[in-house]
């Protein structure tokens, strides 16, 4: 068994390390001892005391020499050598405190920034889903014409469930917002309503108490209510006893059957920490849109066969209900990539960049080991020469290969410890929500794998570099080559193709950079159709149930109020704002028809949205034509409407729409007169395309949930506030909440976070790798003068100008970076349209970003090499003549 | 490094095992019981004897502990492991076939 060995070897090479004197004294000891018993037997054989002594050591022979043997087979010798070449290696490192500076810092910085990166990609794309067999979870969604992740109806839910083939079971979900009435008021949550097989399709059940059971979800079921393990920890002080106390929520009271386990979150229903049923919304309603769907398929279906089986449903569905079902189809997608897509592309973006530093890092570190090789070509023929054998050449460079990796490594590890606590806290916690396996992060044997798997290449790298420049395998040869050389051809060979290598990056990098900063200026000024600043927005709501007309005079009153604020210039109601994310716009989708119009039986999709009177004027919205709302549009008049310009294309192409009427599907008895034409407002995420819209004065279609835009003073936020006050003051009951300025609220939507996130780390890659590549430049241009001196002297004795030696350098550093540069855009161009996918508004390849890359990457080139060529030019002949 | 001329290389070793396979013995007492078994015909020099007893120590076929000897001073004793005991069973029938392979060989040429 050779473990068995080792229980008795283990300890003793280890004694033979740390406990050398010890080890020593016994080996001295048992000789000793040795010795004496055998000059006793010499002396019984006869012999005098000095005589039997004398023969016991000749026979042993040497005592000095036998301890020396003993040492060596118990492999002291080894250790000793590698504690010298340790030592050794940090003295050389010492003596050059640039290079090793420079080296550590390099590798630490690609290190952690890779580390860090990867981490984040561990969390999100690699770490599975918190869900039983997560890799067998599909998301249903119906597609229309408009795009594919749009609601189901309840009786689209029951059809789909019954007559599939495919899935072992299908459940629905949908992302709500509660009203919770607490001792100290009422305030608003995020919940969700599931349909009652949820958690089992997902496989997930309760950490306390029960999981829904089947028939609860039916509209006369008893109110039951599951807590997250969050909001079971924060709101209800984890008190094991919750499980049978009820809440008042909506106005009806609920009991808590249960408490979620800790690690569970779904992000496609939001941070929701209150889980009731859906208690048969909208059953029998096809017109009524309430839910998204959530299958696991059964084993041996993929996702292709599961959409095809559903979409054949979905055909049947349509044709047997075309007012309803028309356009719509089914979409199937696997959970992971419905909750991870969107950052997928970026995040992987972002691990290329690392990578990419990473890489440079190497490329840097290993240049310049090749330089500082090339400088002790002599020391290292010298040791060669008195008999140092190849390999303990070889490891001497290892073990340098090896402290350089491991301090670098080390301080790579603390710095992406640390860069990944700060790069969490600037999360934002909306941004947290969305993404909740970021609250996993954490280091883990992945991210350790990864950091050793670093180190190691770089130990394997760092060993080769010097020793491939050396061709240690005919070092002795070299040994009088070496001194004497005027341009070493060999050396300027593999440190210039390094060099390459590292502009190469450096070029990519950099226009990654430039594409994806370029990207986010450009989703940040897309047109969204109004001024964003100065705006203040807030969302109003109440649980009370109120006619239609207190609605209208509620929305009224609150405008008012607002705009006699001081600083305010307008105000204005709308039933959902424009660059909003998610649910508020696909909610919104309706279906109209033109009047008079041949009519198949469904209308066009449109959004259906409302907007208060002062609604545009506050936006600055552009009016196209006709009018915008006004007071005098509420119930008592006849319907109006106003289109947006999307809409005035797609429907009334060459002609004048206003005067034309619309016709809502839903309510098909009454026609809407176009009154106003206005420019697109950006409804859904930045960055989507414009969708048809029409817009109904608050007056004529009235809510208790609507946001309240008020354009403010020069500092918004300041007037937040106030507002609030003053909002509390006139109607005490209405719950005011999501106060923000519009500003923020566009820069912190998904789409603006990620393009910034990804314009940030990527740029601050690219400024770290130019950095990196100008020292890389700089030290190949310096070292290339440092050899050339004798070659240069003799050029200037023979008349050479100084302008010709400043050529004469600055060409070699112009020949590089031109290789570099034209190399670095050829594959800029694969690179760009890799992420094509995340780039907004800019084509991958953008001439203005690849010249103003080519033009920085030749500015850092002339300082790079302007230095060394100066110390070139003033070489005095003689002196440099005299330079051995 | 004096090796011993008459002993094959790797000979020394099975002899020691042998030799430890019987009882615990200290360096000197292994040296003369190789000296009484062989005869005086394998001259093993004290000095190739130390060297070879902590090869087999970081080999982990043997062990050594100190233990109080006859003269009333501690010495080191050396006995066989169990995975020593192993090896030294493999090394005797490899030994076995050697030495009929070579005595045929020897034989052979007499004939």
């Amino acid at each position: 068994m050779w473990w068995e060995n080792w229980v008795h070897t283990v300890p003793l090479r280890l004694r033979s390390v740390f406990q050398r004197e010890h080890a020593d004294a016994e080996l001295d000891e048992e000789l000793r001892d040795h010795v004496e018993r055998q000059t006793q037997e010499n002396v019984g054989r006869g012999m005098s005391i000095e005589e039997a002594r004398r023969a016991a050591l000749i026979a042993i022979g040497g005592l000095e020499q036998r301890k020396q043997q003993c040492r060596e087979v118990r492999g002291i010798r080894f250790i000793d050598d590698l504690l010298k070449d340790i030592c050794f290696a940090v003295r050389q490192l010492r003596r050059t405190p640039i290079f090793t500076i420079t080296a550590i810092l390099a590798l630490a910085l690609g290190i952690s920034s890779s580390s860090t990166i990867f981490a984040f990609v561990d969390a999100a794309l690699i770490r599975p889903l918190p869900y039983r067999q997560p890799s067998r979870l599909v998301a249903l969604y119906e597609r229309l014409p408009v795009g594919e992740r749009y609601h189901l109806s309840y009786p689209d839910y029951v059809a789909w469930k019954s007559q599939n083939r495919v899935f072992r079971s299908l459940d629905v979900y949908r992302p709500e917002r509660l009203t919770l009435r607490t001792h100290t008021g009422v305030e608003e949550v995020p919940g969700a309503s599931v349909s009652d097989g949820f958690f089992r399709t997902l496989g997930v059940s309760p950490l306390l108490g029960r999981d829904f059971r089947q028939g609860e979800d039916s509209a006369s079921a008893a109110r039951t209510i599951i807590l997250s393990y969050n909001t079971w920890q924060h709101q209800f002080g984890a008190s094991k006893t919750i499980v049978g106390h009820t809440l008042e929520i909506d106005d009806d009271t609920y009991l808590v059957i249960g408490v979620l386990p800790p690690d569970f979150a779904f992000p496609p229903a939001g941070p929701a920490g209150y889980w009731r049923t859906i208690h048969g919304l909208c059953a029998g309603n096809r017109f009524c849109y309430p839910y998204y769907g959530v299958a696991r398929l059964k084993s041996g279906v993929s996702v292709p066969a599961a959409a095809a089986d559903l979409s054949t449903i979905a055909r049947q569905i349509a044709s047997a209900f075309p007012a309803s079902n028309r356009d719509r189809s089914a979409a199937v997608l696997s959970l992971t990539y419905a909750i991870l897509g969107n950052i997928r592309p970026t995040l992987t973006a972002l691990l290329g960049g690392a990578i990419l530093l990473l890489l440079i890092g190497y490329v840097n570190i290993s240049s310049l080991l090749i330089v500082r090789a090339e400088s002790r070509r002599g020391e290292v023929a010298v040791r060669a020469a008195l008999g140092a054998s190849r390999t303990r050449l070889i490891r001497q460079f290892a073990v340098e290969g090896s402290v350089l990796a491991s301090i670098g490594g080390l301080l790579g590890l603390v710095a992406a410890f640390c860069s990944i606590r700060l790069l969490l806290r600037l999360v934002p916690e909306q941004r947290l929500n969305s993404m909740p396996y970021l609250r996993e992060l954490s280091l883990g044997w992945h991210l350790i794998m990864v950091f050793l798997l670093e180190v190691i290449l770089g130990v394997v790298l760092f060993t080769l570099a010097p020793s491939v420049q050396l061709g240690l395998a005919q070092i002795q040869t070299r040994l009088s080559a070496a001194r004497h050389s005027i341009v070493d051809k060999g050396w300027k060979g593999i440190g210039g193709n390094l060099i390459v290598a590292e502009l190469i990056i450096t070029v990519i990098l950099m226009t990654s950079a430039g594409l994806l900063t370029k990207s986010f200026y450009r989703l940040l000024h897309s047109d969204i159709g109004f001024s964003p600043k100065h705006l203040v927005v807030l969302h109003i709501s109440s649980q009370d149930n109120m006619s239609a007309a207190r609605q209208t005079a509620i929305g009224r009153e609150i405008a008012a109020v607002t705009a006699h604020l001081p600083g305010v210039t307008s105000v204005g109601v709308s039933g959902t704002l424009p660059v909003s994310d998610g649910e508020s716009f696909k909610a919104a989708f309706a279906h109209f028809r033109v009047f008079g119009r041949y009519y198949p039986g469904v209308g066009d999709e449109a959004l259906d949205l409302s907007a208060g009177v002062g609604y545009f004027e506050t936006l600055k919205a552009r009016l196209i034509e006709g009018r915008y709302f006004a007071e005098s549009d509420d119930d008592s008049e006849p319907l109006v409407g106003i289109i947006n310009e999307t809409m005035a294309k797609q429907d009334f192409p060459g002609r004048d729409p206003l005067g034309e009427r619309l016709i809502d599907q839903y309510d098909p008895d009454r026609s809407i007169e176009i009154v106003g034409v206005v420019g697109d407002l950006k409804n859904g995420p930045l960055g989507a395309e414009p969708t048809p819209a029409v817009y109904r004065p608050f007056g004529q279609v009235p809510s208790s949930d609507f946001y309240l835009t008020v354009r403010a003073s020069n500092a918004p936020r300041a007037d937040i506030p106030s507002i609030l006050s003053a909002i509390h003051r006139t109607e005490p009951m209405l719950i005011a909440d999501e106060a923000d300025t519009m500003l923020n609220r566009i820069d912190s939507s998904q789409e603006a976070y990620l393009h910034r996130v990804a314009a940030f780390l990527v740029g601050g890659f690219a400024l770290l790798a130019l950095i990196m590549g100008a020292i890389g430049l700089y030290g190949v241009i310096a070292y290339s003068v440092s050899r050339r001196i004798r070659e240069i002297g003799l050029r200037m004795a023979l008349g050479a100008q100084r302008i010709t030696i400043y050529q004469l350098i600055m060409q070699e550093a112009f020949r590089l970076a031109s290789i570099g540069a034209a190399a670095g855009i050829l594959c800029s161009f694969v690179a760009a349209r890799l992420m094509s996918s995340i780039l907004f508004g800019v084509r991958p390849w953008d001439p203005s970003t690849m010249t103003g890359v080519v033009a920085v990457l030749l500015t850092v080139t002339v300082l790079a090499s302007y230095f060394p060529a100066r110390r070139a030019a003033s070489i005095h002949p003689t002196e440099a003549l005299r330079t051995e | 490094m004096s090796k011993p001329a008459d002993l094959l290389q790797g000979t020394l070793d099975l002899l020691i095992l042998k030799i430890l396979a019987l009882q615990p013995l200290h360096g000197w007492a292994i040296g003369q019981r190789l000296k009484q078994i062989s005869g005086e015909v394998l001259q093993v020099s004290d000095g190739s004897l130390y060297p070879a007893l902590h090869k087999l120590e970081q080999q982990g076929w043997i062990k050594a502990e100190w233990r109080p000897s006859d003269n009333n001073r501690r010495a080191k004793f050396y006995s066989l492991t169990r995975p020593g005991r192993h090896h030294l069973e493999r090394e005797m029938v490899h030994w076995e076939r050697l030495s009929a392979a070579i005595s045929g060989v020897v034989r052979l040429a007499e004939a």
